[in-house]
C-alpha cells in the first residue's frame, strides 16, 4: 500500500515534469508578446526590444525554461512578468478561494447527487425518478455561465436574496462569505450533479438486484439495513471515480464561474496570464492545477481501497 | 430538553454578532469603485488602464494637476516658470508634503521618478511623451529644473499625466511596496478581485479625502457589475460600456454620468500601401463613411464625432469646421477617377474589442455601395500591435487620449514618428508639427493647431471618427463626484450621504 502511493507519487512528478515543458513549448509557439502587451498602445519597436530584454526574453529557449524550473524545484516561482511581484504567494491565495468553492461545490454535489441518485434508483421508474433525471439532464446540457446569469439574474438582481459580484473577503468572517458563495456553488453543482446521481441510480439498482442483497432480504434484514450497510457501500465505488474525475473538471470549470461571479481565484488568474502571455505565471499554475488533479485521483484510487477491503494494491487479491 | 435550546439561542445570538460585526464598521464611509479591467502592475510607471489610473489617482500626485476642465492646476508643485525661448522650465515644489512612510518629499524624489520613466527597462507607457527632457536637475531641495531638447510649452500639462506620479527617491520595489503622497495610502492588494486604501492622515490638502477607506474593485462581467451598483455593493462604475447605459437609464438608485474623453476610434489607410496611397482612395472612403452611422451602430451613439487626434474637448479644436455630408455618388466618382474598380479588402482590428469590430462591420456594409467589397479580420491584441498596425492596408484603432495638442499629434502625424500607423508624410505638416511644438505664443500656437488640422483633413491619412465618451454609474447618493474627460474616476473628494 506504501509502496504503491510512494510509485504512484513519483509517476506524478515526472507527469508534472513533462507537462511544464509541454506547456511551456506550446506558449513559446504562439505568436504573442508579452512586452507588447505589457507596453499596449505606446509600444514602439525600440521600447519592445529593451522590455524583451530586460525580461530575459531574447535567451534561448532552453536557458529560459531551465531558469524557471531550477527556481521552481526550490519553490521559487519567480515574478509575474505584468504584476512584477512574487507568483507564488498570489497563486497560492487566489488556489485557496478556488480551493474552497471546488471542495464545497464537490461535497455538495456528492451529498445531494448520491441522495438523489439513490432515491431515483429505489424509486426507480416513478415521477419523482423522472423528475429528477429532468433536472439533472437540465443542468448538464445548459452551459455553466448560462446558469451563473440566469441564477445571478434572479437571485441577486431581481429577489435580492444575495450579494453580487466577488467581494469574497475571508476576514469579515465566515458567515458574512457565505451568501457569497452560494450562487457560485449551485452553478457549479447543477452542471455536475446528472453524473453523480445517473452513476450512483444504476449502481443501486444493480446492487439492490445482486445475489447477496436478496440473501440479506431472505434472511430477513430490514430494507433500511440493507441499503445503509451493505448495497450503498459497494455502489458508491463507481461514483467515487465519478467524484475523483469531477474533481478535475471542477478545478478547470472554476474558471467561468469565477468570471460570471467576479470571484478572485485561479481561474481567473490563469485567464489574465493566458490573455498577457505572462509565461512563469502560466506556468505556476499549469503546475499547480496537475498536480491538484493527479492528486484527486490517487485520493480517490486510495478511497476506493479503503471501501473495498478487497482491493490492495501491491498484492494479489487472494 | 432546555439545554439544547438555550445552546440553539446562544448559537443564533453568536452568529449574529458574527453577521453584524463587519456592518458596524462606518459602512458609509467606504467608497467602493468598480472597473472592468484589472491592475496588472502596481508600478504607477506602467499605468495603462481604468482601474491603474484609479489607482494612481488615489495614492499618488504628480507635479500639476489636470482638473475636469481641463485646465492646469498646481498639486505637488506651486508654480512653474520657463526660460524665454522655452527651453527650461523651473518648478517650485510645495512644502511639507510627506510620503505615506513619513519621509518628506525632496526635488530629489522628482528627479528620481523623472529619470526612472525615461529608462526604457522601466516600461513605461508615458516614456515618449517625457523624450523632450534633457536632463531634469534638483536645484534645491524644493526647486526642480527640466532642460529641454526644443522650445516646449506643453511640458507642465504633460507633467499632470496619468503615469507620472511622483515616487519616493530611490524606490525601486514601488511594485511591491506602493508608496506615494497621495490622500489615500496603500492598504492591500488582492489581483483579480480588489485593491484597498485607507486614508492619509498626513495629506497635505485640508479637509481631504473625504472617505475614510476606498476599495477599487475588479468587476469583468457586465451583468454582474450592473447588479453591484444596483444593489449599492459598489458606488461608482467606471466606464460603463455604451451598450449597457440605457439600461441604467430607468434605475431609480443610479444615475450615469458622461463626459467626452480624448480617447479616439479610427479607421486607418495605409498611405503607403495599395489603393490607399492613391489619396484620391482615401478621399473616396473620407466621403464614403456615415460617420454618425458609424457613432450610433458602434459606440450605440454614446460618441462625440471629431476631426483628427485631437478631440473635440480640446480648446484647440477645429470647432467652426463644417464637415461635407456622406456623398457616395463622390465616392464612386473618386474611385473612378482613382482608376480603381472591384476592390477586394480586408479590415483588421482586435477580436477583443467588439467596439472595433462594429466599426468594421459597419465600413463593410457601407462599402458595397460603391462596389468595394470588404472582409472582416479580427486578430488578437499582440498580434494587432506587432503584425497589423502600420503594416497591413486597411484597420481600424483606438488610442487612449493625450493631454495636450502636442502629445495627441506630433507622434501620429509626423514623418517616421511611432505611432504614425497611417505611414503619413507630408513635409508640411511636418513644419507645422516641429513649429508648433516649440511655440510660446498661445494665438500662434492656435493658429498652428488650425492649420494642422485642415492639412489632415485635406490629406485624409485615415479617418478619425469619433471620440468615447466614459459613462460613470454613480448611486444618488454619492456626493462631489465630477467626470473627466481624462476617464479617472477621481475620489478624493468624494463621499457618501445617507
Amino acid at each position: 500500500m506504501v509502496a504503491y502511493t510512494i510509485q504512484r507519487i513519483a509517476v506524478m512528478c515526472l507527469l508534472i515534469a513533462v507537462v511544464s515543458v509541454l506547456v511551456f513549448v506550446a506558449i513559446h509557439a504562439l505568436p504573442a508578446d508579452v512586452a507588447i502587451l505589457i507596453l499596449g498602445d505606446s509600444a514602439t519597436a525600440e521600447q519592445v526590444a529593451a522590455l524583451r530584454d530586460k525580461l530575459g526574453l531574447n535567451d534561448p529557449l532552453l536557458t529560459q525554461f531551465w531558469r524557471w524550473a531550477s527556481g521552481a524545484l526550490r519553490g521559487d516561482f519567480g515574478e509575474s512578468l505584468l504584476m512584477q511581484r512574487p507568483i507564488w504567494p498570489i497563486v497560492s491565495e487566489a488556489l485557496g478561494k478556488s480551493l474552497i468553492l471546488a471542495v464545497a461545490s464537490l461535497v455538495t454535489v456528492a451529498v445531494v447527487g448520491i441522495v438523489l441518485g439513490v432515491v431515483s434508483g429505489m424509486l426507480r421508474g416513478s415521477a419523482i425518478d423522472k423528475a429528477i433525471s429532468i433536472v439533472g439532464y437540465l443542468g448538464i446540457s445548459v452551459p455553466q455561465f448560462f446558469w451563473g446569469i440566469v441564477l445571478s439574474l434572479v437571485f441577486v438582481n431581481s429577489l435580492g436574496w444575495f450579494p453580487a459580484a466577488g467581494g469574497f473577503d475571508p476576514s469579515a468572517g465566515v458567515l458574512a462569505s457565505l451568501p457569497h458563495l452560494v450562487l457560485p456553488i449551485v452553478t457549479l453543482t447543477l452542471t455536475l450533479l446528472a453524473h453523480v446521481m445517473r452513476q450512483t441510480r444504476s449502481s443501486i439498482i444493480e446492487e439492490l438486484q445482486s445475489n447477496y442483497i436478496r440473501s440479506a432480504r431472505a434472511k430477513g434484514l430490514s430494507e433500511r439495513r440493507i441499503l445503509f450497510r451493505h448495497a450503498l457501500r459497494n455502489s458508491l465505488l463507481p461514483t467515487i471515480t465519478v467524484l475523483a474525475h469531477d474533481f478535475g473538471w471542477l478545478l478547470s470549470s472554476v474558471v467561468v464561474v469565477e468570471t460570471v461571479f467576479s470571484y478572485p481565484g485561479i481561474g481567473r488568474l490563469l485567464i489574465f496570464g493566458v490573455e498577457h502571455h505572462d509565461v512563469p505565471l502560466i506556468q505556476a499554475i499549469v503546475v499547480i492545477l496537475t498536480a491538484g488533479y493527479m492528486l484527486a485521483n490517487l485520493v480517490a484510487d486510495l478511497a476506493y481501497s479503503f471501501l473495498k477491503p478487497q482491493i490492495r494494491y501491491g498484492r494479489a487479491v487472494a | 430538553m432546555m439545554k439544547p435550546i438555550r445552546a440553539l439561542m446562544l448559537g443564533l445570538l453568536l452568529s449574529g454578532a458574527i453577521l453584524a460585526a463587519p456592518a458596524a464598521r462606518a459602512q458609509s464611509k467606504i467608497l467602493s469603485a468598480g472597473y472592468a479591467s484589472g491592475i496588472a502592475s502596481l508600478d504607477p510607471a506602467r499605468a495603462g488602464n481604468l482601474q491603474e489610473y484609479g489607482y494612481v489617482n488615489a495614492i499618488y500626485n504628480s507635479l500639476t494637476y489636470i482638473d475636469a476642465d481641463l485646465s492646469l492646476k498646481p498639486e505637488l508643485a506651486v508654480s512653474w516658470t520657463s526660460n524665454a525661448d522655452v527651453t527650461s522650465w523651473t518648478f517650485k515644489l510645495r512644502e511639507g508634503v510627506t510620503f505615506h512612510d513619513g519621509r518628506k518629499l525632496t526635488a530629489e524624489d522628482v528627479v528620481y521618478t523623472i529619470k526612472r520613466i525615461q529608462d526604457p527597462k522601466t516600461a513605461s507607457r508615458i516614456r515618449s511623451q517625457l523624450e523632450v527632457i534633457s536632463d531634469v536637475v534638483a536645484v534645491d531641495p524644493l526647486t526642480v529644473r527640466f532642460d529641454l531638447k526644443i522650445p516646449y510649452a506643453d511640458l507642465p500639462m504633460v507633467l499632470g499625466d496619468y503615469t507620472v506620479r511622483i515616487i519616493p527617491n530611490g524606490h525601486a520595489d514601488i511594485a511591491k511596496q506602493p508608496i506615494g503622497t497621495g490622500p489615500f495610502q496603500f492598504v492591500e492588494f488582492v489581483p483579480g478581485d480588489r485593491l484597498v486604501a485607507k486614508k492619509f492622515a498626513g495629506y497635505w490638502e485640508n479637509g481631504l479625502p473625504l472617505a475614510e477607506e476606498v476599495r477599487l474593485r475588479h468587476m469583468p462581467e457586465l451583468a454582474t457589475a450592473i447588479s453591484a451598483l444596483e444593489a449599492g455593493t459598489i458606488h461608482l462604475l467606471a466606464d460603463i460600456r455604451p451598450e449597457a447605459v440605457d439600461q441604467l437609464k430607468s434605475s431609480k438608485t443610479v444615475q450615469v454620468q458622461s463626459a467626452p474623453s480624448g480617447t479616439w476610434f479610427a479607421y486607418v489607410m495605409n498611405n503607403s500601401k495599395p489603393p490607399f496611397d492613391n489619396p484620391k482612395v482615401r478621399q473616396a472612403f473620407a466621403a464614403l463613411v456615415d460617420k454618425k452611422e458609424v457613432i450610433d451602430f458602434a459606440s450605440f451613439g454614446t460618441g462625440v464625432r471629431s476631426l483628427t487626434t485631437i478631440p473635440p474637448t480640446s480648446p484647440y479644436y477645429l470647432k467652426d469646421y463644417q464637415e461635407p455630408a456622406p456623398d457616395v455618388a463622390r465616392a464612386k466618382a473618386l474611385l473612378a477617377e482613382a482608376g480603381v474598380s472591384n476592390l477586394n479588402l480586408k479590415i483588421f482590428y482586435p477580436s477583443a474589442d467588439t467596439e472595433q469590430e462594429r466599426m468594421a462591420l459597419v465600413l463593410r456594409e457601407r462599402a458595397k455601395l460603391i462596389g468595394v467589397s470588404i472582409e472582416l479580420s479580427g486578430v488578437p491584441n499582440d498580434k494587432f500591435y506587432a503584425d497589423v498596425e502600420g503594416k497591413e492596408a486597411l484597420a481600424t484603432t483606438l488610442f487612449f487620449g493625450r493631454p495636450t495638442p502636442d502629445t495627441q499629434t506630433y507622434l501620429w502625424y509626423v514623418t517616421n514618428g511611432s505611432y504614425n500607423v497611417w505611414k503619413y508624410s507630408n513635409p508640411e505638416a511636418d513644419r507645422i508639427l516641429n513649429a508648433a511644438r516649440r511655440a510660446s505664443d498661445e494665438a500662434e500656437r492656435r493658429k498652428l493647431y488650425q492649420d494642422l488640422q485642415k492639412q489632415i483633413l485635406a490629406d485624409t491619412p485615415g479617418i478619425v471618427v469619433y471620440v468615447k465618451s466614459i459613462a460613470t454609474g454613480v448611486r444618488n447618493n454619492v456626493k462631489g463626484f465630477r467626470p473627466h474627460p481624462r476617464a479617472w474616476v477621481e475620489l478624493k473628494a468624494v463621499s457618501l450621504a445617507n
